[in-house]
């Protein structure tokens, strides 16, 4: 299992500079980092939106998926009001 | 309005025929599981003429579900569009009990006429699977057999069935699990589906045909029995035709976003029925992108309960990861490979990379075409196949 919190990953180019605030739970830079390889998207923000970015309902199962087993985060899609983004899934993540 | 017979035009035959299959195209999943319920919007316009057909085409669909909000079902939606669409053709408004009573007598002669010419049957297997078996065509012309994604009802290679069944023997097979009622849950998991397992389905039906050598024409993951079914059966199977071919053959063969995305999720849903439970709820928590008109309830039935789910995901799980490398390098029989520059759900690639591996192959990469074109049965393809079995018996 790779701690994506501890290593945010990048894929082919580089990060953002910009780190994403990881709020109280810092749950945003995990998931990020998972959406990022999962849509290889490497400059993904944490507010964009994936749907805008490539994600449809297999690759964002996906996410969610691995946000589970990698990160112990179960995130109901259902519970996001607005975009889909990193940083909202990390919002409603248990 | 109760009795309108000049109101009974080709408008209403048409619509009438739309919804007529719309509704057909759930009796396998119906047939599988039992009723089953569609968001209540399903039924908005016409609920009496759509209880009326479900009962008298046998598709036990009740309207109940949610609509809206944290309990809606988006599998259920996606199976609902078809029926959804066609009840609202403004020819089936607004009907009485007569007008009803009427549509419904020729509902059941257009499903008759659907049904017409075709030939339903089961095929046993040793270990107590039974596979359902649709056919067309005369019994003692060449024969052709389909080998269709997991899954996916008979009804998605009608085009196909329909084209062929003129001049040949036309067979298709669904996969093991996937057709028939489900009693026994657990029955699957120790009767096996792995690709070996699918080809011995696909071999075994090919015996009980008691034809010569056939043509067989694998259909998207499909491709994986039938290529290794062709391998190992010469005797059964003289030529081979894999369209928009979904197969594992390495890193030299590209893949797209939907293979790795689809292969990954299969991977986590086939592990436990349990896993497969939660990443069907996730998935059916939004609307599923990429569902096709026209045919998008046959495609999404797999994602319709949990146990589909599963059986989908162990069974197409099982074609995606199997290495075809080898047993295309060893095929004896002619193949023809058929794809589309553009497909993004099985990567051209793919097709590509399998024509340098054959020894025997010939390529036809048209410049447009969706994945499921596959099933289309365009004349494109038509020729493209004729002109394949033309040759194919002429160096026989």
């Amino acid at each position: 299992m790779t701690d994506r919190t501890a290593q945010p990953h990048t894929l082919d180019g580089p990060a953002p500079e910009q780190a994403p605030d990881d709020g109280p739970d810092g749950h945003v830079a995990g998931i990020l980092a998972i959406a990022r390889e999962i849509l290889a998207r490497p400059a993904l923000s944490a507010d964009d939106d994936l749907a805008a970015h490539g994600a449809n309902s297999l690759s964002v199962v996906r996410i969610l998926a691995t946000a589970l087993t990698e990160l112990g985060l179960d995130i109901d899609p259902r519970e996001i009001t607005g975009a889909v983004t990193a940083r909202s899934m990390a919002g409603v993540a248990r | 309005m109760t009795d309108r017979p000049e109101a009974r035009t080709a408008e209403h035959h048409t619509a009438l025929a739309s919804l007529v299959t719309a509704i057909r195209q759930l009796r396998g999943l119906t047939d599988q599981i039992g009723p089953f319920p569609l968001p209540s919007d399903a039924d908005d316009r016409a609920p009496e003429l759509v209880a009326a057909l479900c009962r008298t085409l046998d598709v036990p669909l009740t309207f109940d579900a949610p609509t809206s909000g944290r309990a809606k079902d988006y599998a259920a939606d996606a199976l609902a569009t078809e029926i959804r669409q066609a009840q609202r053709a403004p020819e089936l408004a607004d009907l009485g009990a007569e007008e009803i009573a009427r549509l419904v007598a020729d509902a059941r002669r257009i499903a008759d006429a659907q049904d017409e010419g075709y030939r339903r049957r089961t095929v046993t297997r040793p270990d107590g699977t039974v596979l359902t078996v649709v056919e067309t065509g005369p019994l003692d012309a060449p024969c052709v057999v389909l080998s269709p994604a997991c899954a996916m009802s008979h009804w998605l290679s009608r085009p196909w069935l329909s084209a062929l069944g003129g001049a040949y023997r036309c067979v298709v097979a669904e996969t093991r699990g996937t057709s028939g009622p489900i009693d026994d849950p657990e029955a699957f998991d120790a009767r096996g589906h792995d690709v070996p397992t699918q080809t011995g389905d696909l071999t075994a039906l090919i015996e009980t045909l008691g034809t010569g050598p056939v043509h067989l024409m694998g259909m998207c993951g499909g491709a994986v029995p039938a290529l290794l079914a062709a391998r190992e059966r010469p005797d059964l199977i003289g030529s081979l035709s894999l369209w928009h071919a979904d197969l594992e053959l390495g890193a030299e063969a590209e893949k797209t976003d939907h293979q790795v995305n689809m292969r990954a999720m299969l991977d986590l849903a086939g592990e436990s029925r349990q896993t497969a439970a939660w990443m069907r709820g996730k998935l059916a928590s939004g609307p599923l992108t990429g569902v096709p008109a026209g045919i998008g309830p046959l495609v999404a039935r797999p994602y319709a309960t949990t146990e589909l789910f599963y059986r989908y995901a162990r069974l197409t799980g099982a074609t995606m990861h199997w290495d075809s490398r080898a047993t295309a390098a060893a095929l004896d029989s002619p193949c023809l490979l058929v794809t589309s520059r553009d497909d993004h759900i099985a990567h051209p690639a793919g097709s590509r990379r399998l024509a340098e591996i054959l020894p025997d192959a010939r390529l036809a990469v048209t410049e447009h075409g969706t994945h499921l074109d596959a099933f289309s049965a365009t004349a494109e393809q038509r020729d493209a196949l004729a002109g394949f079995l033309e040759e194919c018996a002429k160096t026989r």
